[in-house]
């Protein structure tokens, strides 16, 4: 391929000093050639070290929570609360159903709203689209634990901890990804459609109801479960507002448990029992953000290859 | 427009995965909305009725056991009966039968107000209750298993424990965020908090051992008062110093409590008074500026820390130590003897301070030649007005039954059963309980 | 989909605007649209007033004070923002170039075959909770460096200078180091979609021209795809920055400044010290209102990392190959 043209023997000319210059020129890159090739051989076997040197932690890390996650997962670690040190037969079944019920809530709260804001973004253009969609960026990036703090600050300090404040904090954190991910996928219902369904008459939200927002339901469904992923995993606001229970409880008004407080709670103590929950709970915990963030991926592929 | 739909559904080939979708969305929405309106109050039985569909025939901790058949006639609420009594399934060597428990006194239907002497050790004539409480990672492991055996036996009282440290816990109990708090540290004389004048029972008795992580070093390693507080100040930085048996160059890492500690509290009022030189006052309190190694969270915090690294370490509960499997330290007592902490040690310190009370409650390096020099009690925190009587009297009952007869789970996991004497100051204190009109709630 | 002006939808939409049918609608959305402003300004608001109290109390040398006494209530920023600043250093100068180079691999000298599922798995992989991977580094992580990794940091040359004293387990280079492998996906998924948005036509042009993979990769794809990288590795440095609960785990959480400053020495982020000591914070006004401030101080630096990146993106843009 690239050597061809070196060796190609040169084209007869009846310049002299072309050919010589040519030649030059072939002799030159012919003697870096080899340079150039070691080169790019070395370079081809660090980048591939930086690879290797990628993957082993990571899978390192995902067979290390799997290995020590499930020997510790039993019937019981599933259906019992917890006990206390040095009695068996505990588990986090007030864990399972808390995280169940926050992140149920948090949707709830943040799935219209999100939805509502990209219509938005859609519709309108203009200076405060253009707030609206900076703002979610920038609300991408702020660290779980100031929204954590926020939460406390409005919703705590003012009652006390409660199972709706972390939700709330959550649906705060899933809202910007869900903004942007719902205006992604909408705008890729292809012009015509809207514009059919506005030449027969519709209104617009019926427009939006029937054609775009059904249509978009794959990317609508990956946004969410990938929003709904990362909410899952967080870990700081829930200190702050549902700190966790003992008691196995479906007040929302009440504390709650839930399985990132498990795993930050009894993996960093000494106690043999409760460590061995903390690697179920946190085996438990990624095998679920996996499984979600999977779902959302096919998802996703599946609306490329069906607007390709 | 109906006919709308039917086009647009030619032109998307997503129809029947569209509408699958739909469904598993609604039914999520549907479900958590249902949860969520059904289930917004907090009673007590509403909790334990939903936790018996949730949980097995096995036993279950703080919350109602499946069932438990009590003859106190007209009991306010009756925890669902469905089912043969609990077995425990673990070889617990002393387990309350979880059965009928016939009880002598009136049944409680009237409002409780005219209700029970402090019953002693089995009463468990209480109102149904959730309790909260937060504090003292110090008293946890007694407290789990105290709580855990006294619902055991009378499930119409659950109790949720925060271990946040005793600092926290006297915030939030003064802040009236919790019915009770925890403290290794009572509060001055005269303080009062959000629900007016408070209580302080002590419950809990024992030993803060020295806990380490050296493989070189043998079981129980003899370290003088000098040797830790040198230690913790930074002067002595090696192994090798404390026992020969140690190559040179085993570095020691101190272990502190990084928060607000009543333990920590104690154990630099110890060092304090065994070596002013090297740790003066200044350094003696619940959170000091510890010159010298690392912080963990809570008593499982420094724990985890001594456990998880090397050369470290770290004061903790006695329990702690035992249940990580951690070795611990002889100390250097004000006899001159190294002693170990145990259930004798401690109580032999212990009662070289036979005056304690709320406002003189250290009893660090006591004399005596079998005593261990570095304990502490812990102390109950409720307001003496209590706004809700049923809680009231459920909390006073569970702190007087804590008090005697829970005292028999101490011995066995690293605590010290109460003196006599502190016995009857606990059972005084919360004599002293009142309900909002400020009548007496225990005749 | 954007309004072209005088498109059919256009001029549907200016009559649609006058009927009433649409302004409910218009309403609901105008509606979410001020709710999520709102959030956005709530959020500022709540976390900066609750630190007024703390700024107005230190002034603006709370920024690099090194106090921290909650009994003399002396508080002090330095030591966190120097944890903050020093680990999300160590993390960068770790992820970005191994994340830029395995990017490179799998996007141009590695078969589509194995390239495509590797790519997804590391994407999957990032999602893996920062708990988890916390906890991993604090049970498998933390020995092995304990033992093995910083006596031998301390042992090469120049490098050993950061690396004085004992190693004590919990510090900033193992918070440092967990971190970087905690923003490593995040890098090699952004920098990957950034090199493959090089058009093919540059790269053939280049090898039809004779250059090896290496040579196409330095000269074309790299600056050719200079925007992404440099928003790869802003994401990245803003999550650094943001992660709390992992890092607390591995730092130590020490509110001293040790003498002298080594890497081995246990410290403190922003982050984590504000989720250790919140609990305790209520009988001192004084804490809470500088955690609060510790807060604004983490807000700001996150905002910065952001917009900055953003606007460094948008600027080089102008600058890319045509």
């Amino acid at each position: 391929m690239s050597t061809d043209l070196l060796e190609a023997p040169a084209p007869s000319g009846k310049d002299p000093v072309a050919a010589e210059r040519r030649q030059l020129i072939q002799a030159a890159a012919r003697g870096t050639l080899k340079r150039r090739r070691t080169v790019a051989l070395g370079i081809r076997i660090l980048f591939g070290t930086c690879m290797i040197l990628t993957l082993v932690p990571l899978v390192a890390l995902v067979g290390y929570v799997s290995k020590r996650g499930v020997g510790a997962l039993s019937v019981a670690f599933f259906t019992h609360t917890p006990t206390p040190e040095g009695i068996p037969g505990g588990g986090i079944s007030n864990a399972i159903v808390g995280s169940l019920l926050i992140n149920g809530l948090a949707l709830v709260i943040a799935m219209p709203i999100g939805l509502l804001v990209a219509l938005f973004l859609i519709e309108r253009r203009g200076p405060v689209a253009n707030v609206i969609r900076f703002g979610a960026d920038v609300l991408t990036g702020i660290p779980s634990i100031l929204i954590g703090l926020f939460a406390y600050a409005i919703i705590v300090a003012h009652t006390h901890f409660s199972a709706y404040s972390a939700s709330v904090a959550l649906a705060v954190l899933m809202l910007p990804i869900m903004i942007r991910g719902d205006e992604e996928a909408m705008r890729t219902i292809p012009n015509e459609l809207w514009e059919a369904g506005l030449a027969l008459g519709a209104r617009q939200s019926r427009v939006v109801r029937s054609v775009v927002v059904r249509g978009a339901i794959p990317g609508l469904v990956t946004a969410n479960l990938l929003a709904l992923a990362r909410a899952v995993g967080e870990t700081a606001p829930l200190l702050f507002t549902a700190i966790g229970s003992q008691l196995f409880s479906l007040s929302f008004n009440q504390p709650m448990n839930a399985i990132p407080i498990v795993i930050y709670q009894d993996g960093t103590t000494a106690f043999k029992d409760l460590q061995s929950d903390a690697w179920g709970a946190a085996f438990v915990l990624m095998a679920g953000v996996l499984v979600l963030s999977i779902i959302g991926r096919t998802f996703a592929a599946r609306l490329t290859r069906k607007s390709r | 427009m109906f006919g709308f739909a039917r086009i647009t559904r030619g032109t998307t080939e997503a129809a029947p995965r569209r509408n699958r979708t739909r469904w598993m969305l609604g039914t999520m929405v549907l479900a958590g909305g249902l949860i969520a309106a059904a289930c917004g109050s907090s009673t007590p039985s509403a909790a334990k009725k939903t936790s018996h569909s949730a949980s097995s025939s096995k036993t279950t901790t703080t919350t109602a056991p499946s069932s438990t058949s009590t003859t106190v006639a007209g009991s306010t609420t009756t925890t669902a009966a469905a089912g043969a009594t609990t077995t425990p399934t673990t070889a617990k060597a002393s387990t309350t039968p979880v059965t009928t428990k016939t009880v002598t006194t009136t049944p409680p239907t009237a409002a409780p107000t005219a209700n029970n002497a402090l019953g002693g050790a089995n009463d468990f004539n209480t109102p149904a209750a959730s309790l909260t409480g937060a504090g003292s990672t110090f008293d946890q492991p007694l407290f789990a298993r105290q709580f855990y055996d006294f619902n055991k036996s009378d499930s119409k009282v659950s109790v949720n424990y925060a271990s946040v440290g005793s600092g926290t816990g006297e915030t939030d109990i003064l802040a009236g965020s919790v019915n009770f708090g925890a403290s290794d540290v009572p509060e001055p004389a005269g303080t009062t908090g959000s629900g007016g004048a408070i209580l302080q029972v002590p419950v809990v008795l024992g030993g803060i051992a020295m806990a380490y992580n050296e493989p070189c070093l043998g079981k129980n390693v003899h370290l003088t008062g000098t040797q830790i507080a040198q230690i913790y100040a930074g002067k002595i930085t090696d192994w090798n110093t404390i026992d020969s048996s140690c190559p040179t160059g085993s570095a020691i890492e101190p272990v502190y409590r990084a928060d607000s500690s009543g333990t920590s509290n104690a154990f630099t009022h110890y060092l304090t008074s065994v070596d002013a030189a090297d740790w003066p006052a200044s350094l003696d309190g619940k959170q000091p500026a510890f010159p010298k190694g690392e912080g963990g969270n809570g008593n499982a915090g420094v724990a985890g820390d001594v456990q998880g690294g090397a050369g470290t370490i770290g004061y903790v509960e006695l329990a702690y130590a035992l249940q990580s499997g951690l070795n611990y330290a002889a100390v250097e007592n004000s006899a001159g003897a190294y002693v170990v902490p145990s259930s004798a040690s401690v109580a032999a310190d212990a009662a070289s301070f036979p005056g304690v009370s709320a406002t003189n409650y250290l009893i660090v390096n006591g004399s005596g030649a079998g005593s261990y020099p570095i304990s502490t009690y812990s102390w109950v925190i409720v307001y003496q007005k209590q706004s809700n009587t049923s809680n009231g009297i459920a909390l006073g009952k569970l702190l007087d039954w804590m008090a005697t007869a829970g005292q028999s789970d101490s011995a066995a996991i690293g605590y010290v059963p109460l003196p006599a004497n502190i016995q009857t100051l606990a059972e005084t204190t919360i004599n002293q309980m009142q309900n909002s009109s400020g009548q007496p709630l225990f005749s | 989909m954007v309004t072209k002006e005088g498109s059919p939808r256009h001029l549907l939409e200016q009559r649609r605007s006058s009927r009433s049918s649409g302004r409910g609608y218009a309403a609901v959305l105008w509606t979410a649209a001020i709710f999520f402003v709102v959030i956005l300004a709530a959020i500022i608001e709540g976390i900066v007033s609750q630190s007024t109290s703390a700024f107005g109390h230190f002034g603006f040398g709370f920024l690099w004070s090194t106090a921290f006494n909650t009994v003399t209530n002396q508080y002090g920023a330095g030591p966190f923002i120097i944890g903050t600043l020093v680990i999300t250093a160590i993390a960068m100068i770790i992820a970005v170039p191994v994340g830029l180079a395995t990017a490179s691999f799998l996007t141009e000298m590695c078969p589509r075959r194995i390239a495509t599922p590797l790519g997804v798995g590391i994407d999957l992989i990032a999602a893996v909770p920062s708990i988890v991977v916390g906890l991993w580094g604090l049970y498998v992580m933390q020995p092995v460096f304990l033992r093995d990794v910083e006596p031998f940091m301390q042992k090469i040359p120049v490098v050993k200078l950061l690396f004085k004293g004992v190693a004590e387990g919990p510090s900033l280079f193992l918070a440092g180091f967990v971190l970087s492998i905690m923003i490593l996906p995040t890098m090699v998924a952004l920098t990957r979609t950034a090199l493959a948005g090089v058009g093919t036509l540059d790269r053939e042009a280049a090898f039809a021209l004779g250059a090896t993979p290496w040579q196409v990769i330095r000269k074309i794809v790299v600056p050719g795809a200079n925007s992404g990288i440099l928003a790869a590795a802003t994401l990245a440095l803003g999550r650094a920055v943001g992660e709390t609960i992992a890092v607390t785990l591995l730092i130590g959480n020490v509110t001293r400044i040790t003498h002298p400053f080594s890497l081995l020495n246990p410290g403190a982020t922003l982050g984590s010290i504000i989720v250790l000591n919140f609990g305790e914070s209520g009988q001192l006004p004084l804490l809470k209102s500088t955690l609060f401030a510790l807060a604004v101080v983490l807000l700001i630096i996150t905002i910065i990392v952001n917009v900055g990146g953003r606007l460094i993106v948008r600027k080089n843009r102008q600058f890319r190959l045509p």
